[in-house]
C-alpha cells in the first residue's frame, strides 16, 4: 500500500475548521442578503430581520454540530 | 425622521436581543441534551449513539424555541 | 560547502538554541516553528506569596495595571475640572462618553439607559485599551486573551443584570417570564424550560466572554505566525527577499484589521451588556 498524504495531530481540530466553512459562507449570504432587502424595501423591516436571524440560526446549528462530532466520535 | 417607517423600538430591541442569544440557545440545546444522551448512553452502554441523537434533538429543540421566540412580537401585534 | 557549516554550528550548539533563530535557507531540519497557544503562557517577572496566596506577576498583569492607569487618566484629565467651554481633552472626552451614550445606551436600553451609561463606557473603554494592547509596539500582548479577563468582566455583567432582573421584575418572576415563553403547547415546557434556564445562567454569559477571548486570542496568534513567517522566510535569494517581504505587508495589514477588530469587540462586548440589562430591565411580556 502506498500512502500519498498522510495527517496526523488533532485530526477533530482539522475537521471542525472543514466544517465551519459551509455555515462561514451561509452566515455571511445570509446576512449580506438580508442587509440588502433591507436597504430595497425598508418597511419590510420586521419581517427580514425575523426570518434573518432564523437563518442565522439555521446555519450555525450546522457548525454547532460540527463541533460536537470530533467530541463524540473523534478516537 | 427615517426611523418612523421602522416598527417600534421596544420590539425592535427584542428581536436585537434574540439575535444575539441564538448562538446561547443552541449551545444550551446542545449542551443539556447532549449531556443527556451521554448519561444515558454511559447507563446503557452506547455512548456515541445516544450522545448524537441527544445533540440532534437539543438543536431541533432550540432551534423550535429561537422561532417561537422570534414570532412572538408579530403574533401579539395582529389581535390588535 | 555552507550546508557543512551550518551542519558543524548545529553540533555545536544545543538544540533548542538552534531552532529558536530558523531560516527557510539555513537548512536545519527544524521546520517552519509554528506559534502554538504556548505563546500565551509568559515567563513570570516576579512570584511571591502573600496571605497564603501565590501571585505571579507576568506580562499581562502589569499591562491590566497600566490599562487601568491609562483610562482612568484620561478621564480623570478630562472631566477633573469641567469647564462650559470645554478644553481639548474634555472635548475628547465628552466626545467618548456621548458616543457610547448615544449609540449603546440610549440605542438599545432607551430612555432608563442614561443611567447605565458610566457603568458601559467603563466596560468598553477598559475593553478597548485592554486590546489595544495587541499592537501597541512593546507591549503587543492582548490582555483580553487570557481568558481570566473577560470572564471576570462578564461575571461582573452577569450579576448586574441578574440583580436588575431581580429587582424590575421581582426575585420569582424573573426567572419564570424567561422559562415560560407565550405561544408553547403546555407539554413543551417540559422540554423547554431547562433550555430557556441553561441559556440564561450558563450559555448566556459564557458566550460573551468566549467571543471576547476567541477573537483576542485568534487574532493575536494570526499576527505572531505571520511576522515569525516574515523571520523565516528571510534569506539571500528570490523566495527570502520576496517571501519575507509579501508575509512582513500581510503582517502589516492584518494589524491594521486587527485594530479594527479590537474595537468592534469591545462595542459587541458593551452592547451585549447594554442588551442583557434591558432584558432585565423590561419583562419579556
Amino acid at each position: 500500500m502506498s500512502l500519498i498524504a498522510e495527517v496526523t495531530g488533532s485530526l477533530g481540530a482539522i475537521g471542525y475548521g472543514l466544517a465551519a466553512i459551509g455555515p462561514g459562507i451561509g452566515i455571511g449570504i445570509i446576512f449580506g442578503q438580508g442587509v440588502q432587502a433591507i436597504a430595497r424595501q425598508p418597511e419590510a423591516y420586521g419581517v427580514i430581520r425575523q426570518n434573518m436571524i432564523l437563518g442565522f440560526a439555521l446555519a450555525e446549528a450546522l457548525a454547532l454540530i460540527g463541533f460536537v462530532v470530533p467530541f463524540v466520535f473523534g478516537k | 425622521m427615517p426611523g418612523d417607517r421602522f416598527p417600534s423600538k421596544d420590539e425592535d430591541r427584542k428581536t436585537a436581543d434574540l439575535a444575539w442569544s441564538a448562538v446561547g440557545y443552541l449551545l444550551a440545546g446542545l449542551l443539556f441534551y447532549g449531556g443527556l444522551g451521554w448519561v444515558i448512553g454511559t447507563w446503557l452502554g452506547n455512548r456515541e449513539a445516544f450522545t448524537a441523537f441527544g445533540a440532534l434533538v437539543g438543536i431541533c429543540l432550540s432551534l423550535y424555541l429561537t422561532y417561537v421566540r422570534i414570532s412572538q412580537p408579530s403574533s401579539r401585534r395582529n389581535p390588535k | 560547502m555552507s550546508h557543512h557549516i551550518s551542519t558543524s554550528v548545529h553540533l555545536a550548539m544545543s538544540e533548542s538554541a538552534d531552532c529558536a533563530n530558523q531560516h527557510l535557507m539555513n537548512d536545519l531540519g527544524c521546520g517552519f516553528p509554528a506559534p502554538s497557544a504556548e505563546i500565551f503562557f509568559l515567563e513570570p517577572y516576579a512570584t511571591f506569596n502573600l496571605l497564603g496566596m501565590d501571585f505571579t506577576i507576568t506580562k499581562t498583569v502589569v499591562l491590566l495595571g497600566l490599562v487601568m492607569v491609562i483610562v482612568l487618566g484620561f478621564f480623570f484629565a478630562a472631566f477633573r475640572a469641567p469647564r462650559l467651554v470645554p478644553s481639548k481633552i474634555q472635548s475628547l472626552g465628552e466626545y467618548a462618553y456621548l458616543f457610547v451614550r448615544d449609540q449603546i445606551a440610549r440605542e438599545v436600553i432607551g430612555k432608563d439607559g442614561d443611567r447605565f451609561v458610566p457603568f458601559l463606557a467603563t466596560i468598553f473603554f477598559f475593553v478597548w485599551i485592554a486590546n489595544l494592547m495587541s499592537v501597541i509596539p512593546g507591549a503587543q500582548f492582548p490582555v483580553m486573551s487570557n481568558l481570566a479577563f473577560p470572564v471576570s468582566l462578564t461575571l461582573i455583567v452577569f450579576l448586574t443584570y441578574l440583580f436588575l432582573g431581580m429587582k424590575h421584575q421581582g426575585p420569582v418572576k424573573f426567572f419564570t417570564n424567561a422559562m415560560f415563553p407565550p405561544g408553547v403547547p403546555k407539554a413543551m415546557y417540559l422540554l423547554l424550560s431547562p433550555l430557556e434556564l441553561l441559556q440564561l445562567l450558563v450559555t448566556r454569559p459564557a458566550t460573551q466572554a468566549i467571543r471576547l477571548f476567541a477573537n483576542m486570542f485568534a487574532g493575536h496568534l494570526l499576527l505572531t505566525t505571520f511576522t515569525v513567517a516574515a523571520w523565516y522566510l528571510v534569506g539571500p535569494n528570490f523566495v527570502g527577499a520576496f517571501g519575507a517581504a509579501a508575509s512582513f505587508l500581510v503582517t502589516v495589514v492584518l494589524t491594521g484589521f486587527e485594530m479594527f477588530i479590537q474595537g468592534l469587540q469591545a462595542f459587541i462586548f458593551t452592547l451585549l451588556t447594554a442588551v442583557y440589562i434591558s432584558g432585565s430591565l423590561h419583562a419579556e411580556h
